[in-house]
This record gives structure tokens, C-alpha cells and sequence, in this order.
């Protein structure tokens, strides 16, 4: 099984450092200072999310359709990191889980990398996209072939090297390869 | 369908033909994701059903199965009585742990039990309770239609 892409891993591993940084120092303060975890955390999101994107696509600049796709996905993203830090308001003590839920966030850039990789093809998913069991867990990768002709591509669904759920693995076996002809996916 | 918000860009608006190739691939995009999480449902049966894509319309897409035993098991079954042929014995295992639950995209090994029973009275069956995979993968895929429908409109640009 293939190893998921160095820039990726690259990426994950320093947005997880800092919403672990930011995570530790909001444990430190709780109940206190929820409200500028949440805005760092966005921040940061935003920033890697776009990043993200960039690397995967190997460009230096996002075009107005990347910038779309980014938005998309961050709001998604967003929007949960809100319900989480409502959650936290409400409650009183820390919670053992926070800390690894608040890192499950890093591995949302899997999203904006892999669209940007396939070339910004319509695909019926992305890795970590919070279609399949494993969310933000999700190690599998699309595999994009560019074939003679315009618009034409065979676009497989890798498993990735760690467990992966029954969606993935179901993924693997119906996706393998995914056609597009002419533009058109099949 | 819920209600979807996809930002159009106006250079695709004006051109048909990539308008109908951006519905067409969200179309057949979704279409392939619900087909495969109805394999998921069955991924662990010895006698798999096929489910299968049909394209009733240019915009319609289909999905689904003419097997007995899944239709069953989705839409579930009323409590009933099983008898024996009159001068036979009816012979089931138990105790049965079924491969499914209600409302979830998985399947998981079951078993159909290691004790056999063999009785020459009537059973009363507490029927099937329905699954409603077709429900939950349906509000599953209706949430994601609009980011599907904006990767395809961004794929036309």
C-alpha cells in the first residue's frame, strides 16, 4: 500500500503541532479562553486548508475555482469546530477526548490536498471528506491517470497503509478504476 | 433533494454544453457513491445483491436492487407465525445475530447461531425490523450534493 504524499504528511504534522499548542494552553486557562481557541484554531484552518490545496495541486497560486473549493471545505470544517467549541462553553471541566478531537482537525486538509491533486475532477469523494466511517482519519488516496484525449482519465481509490473502514475498503473495490470520458465521469 | 447552494460562475452559465456536463458528472458522481454505500450494507453476505445504476431521464439516476431478501431487510418485516408442514418439524438455529442495524451504512460477520432446534409446533416470529438503508443513505448523499454539484461546476471553468 502506498505511503500518503510527503507534502501532505508535511502539513498535517505541523497543523496538528499547533492545534495541539493551542489545545494545551486552553486546557491550561479552561473554562476560560474557548472563544480564542476557536479563533486560532479557524485560523489556522483556514491557512493549512488553502496550503493544502496548493500542494496538492502544485501550483503557487489558487485559482478562483481552488478558492471555492477551499471555502467549501473550511466552512464544513468550520462549522463543526463551532458545535465543539459551543460544547466546550457549556461544559464545566475538561474532557479527556478534547485533545485528540481538537487534532482530528488537522487531518481535514486531506480534503482540500486530494481535490487539488486530482486535478479539481468532479469525483464522487475525497479522502477525509466525512463520507466514510474513518472522517478525518482516512488514509486512502486517489490515484488519477491522465490518458490520450481531452477530458479522459481512469481515477482509482487507494487504500491507504493504516486500518481503513468498510466504506473505503468498498471504495477500493467499486472505484478501481473510476473512468472519465470526454469530461464526463461514468 | 434538500435545498443546495452551488456558486455558478458566469462564463459557465452562458455555455450549455458544459452546464449539462457539470449536472451530468454530479449525477453520475452521486450515483456512485450511494451505489457503493449499498454494497457497504452487504459487504460481509455470502450471496451479495447487485445494485445497480439506471438513467431513466438524462437528469434522473436510479439506484437500486430487485433482491427479495434486501428489500426485506430494508423495509422489514411484520411479526408473524411460522408453522410446520403439516406432519413435519420446522428446524432453525439459534441464537442469530444479524449482519445489519437499523439506520447504519455497515455489515458486520452476524451469526446464525450453533444451537439447532427442531420443533413440531408453530413459532411466532417477531418479524424483521426494518432497516432503512435506503433512507439513511439517501439523507446521507442529499448533504452532500451541493459540494458535489460545486466540484463539478469548478471542474468546467
Amino acid at each position: 500500500m502506498p505511503n500518503p504524499p510527503a507534502p501532505l504528511t508535511w502539513l498535517i504534522a505541523r497543523l496538528s503541532k499547533l492545534i495541539a499548542t493551542a489545545t494545551g494552553a486552553l486546557e491550561a486557562d479552561y473554562p476560560n479562553g474557548v472563544g480564542d481557541w476557536q479563533q486560532e484554531v479557524s485560523r489556522q484552518l483556514a491557512r493549512y486548508h488553502g496550503a493544502a490545496m496548493l500542494a496538492g495541486a502544485e501550483v503557487d497560486t489558487l485559482t478562483p475555482e481552488m478558492t471555492t473549493a477551499v471555502t467549501t471545505d473550511l466552512a464544513t470544517q468550520l462549522r463543526f469546530l463551532d458545535k465543539f467549541a459551543l460544547e466546550m462553553q457549556d461544559g464545566d471541566t475538561w474532557q479527556a477526548g478534547w485533545n485528540s478531537r481538537a487534532n482530528m482537525y488537522a487531518g481535514s486538509i486531506k480534503t482540500p490536498y486530494w481535490q487539488g491533486n486530482v486535478d479539481m475532477l468532479p469525483l464522487p469523494a475525497m479522502p477525509a471528506d466525512g463520507t466514510s466511517t474513518c472522517l478525518t482519519r482516512c488514509t486512502c488516496m486517489w490515484d488519477v491517470t491522465k490518458l490520450a484525449g481531452e477530458g479522459n482519465y481512469d481515477c482509482t481509490w487507494l487504500l491507504g497503509a493504516t486500518d481503513h473502514c468498510q466504506i473505503c475498503k468498498q471504495r477500493a473495490a467499486d472505484w478501481a478504476p473510476i473512468r472519465v470520458r470526454d469530461g464526463v465521469v461514468q | 433533494m434538500g435545498k443546495s447552494k452551488v456558486i455558478l460562475p458566469r462564463k459557465l452559465s452562458v455555455n450549455p454544453q458544459a452546464m449539462a456536463r457539470a449536472i451530468t458528472n454530479t449525477m453520475n458522481a452521486t450515483a456512485r457513491a450511494i451505489q457503493t454505500d449499498f454494497n457497504v450494507t452487504t459487504q460481509t453476505w455470502d450471496d451479495k445483491p447487485t445494485f445497480a445504476i439506471a438513467s431513466p431521464t438524462p437528469y434522473t439516476r436510479k439506484i437500486g436492487t430487485d433482491d427479495a431478501i434486501y428489500s426485506m431487510l430494508n423495509e422489514g418485516t411484520p411479526e408473524h407465525d411460522i408453522a410446520p408442514r403439516p406432519g413435519g418439524t420446522l428446524v432453525f438455529r439459534t441464537p442469530f445475530r444479524p449482519k445489519s442495524r437499523v439506520r447504519y451504512i455497515g455489515s458486520n460477520a452476524g451469526s446464525k447461531g450453533g444451537n439447532v432446534v427442531f420443533t413440531r409446533r408453530p413459532i411466532h416470529h417477531p418479524g424483521t425490523e426494518a432497516r432503512d438503508f435506503d433512507k439513511v443513505i439517501a439523507e446521507k448523499w442529499n448533504r452532500q450534493f451541493a459540494g458535489i454539484m460545486q466540484r463539478a461546476v469548478d471542474a468546467e471553468v
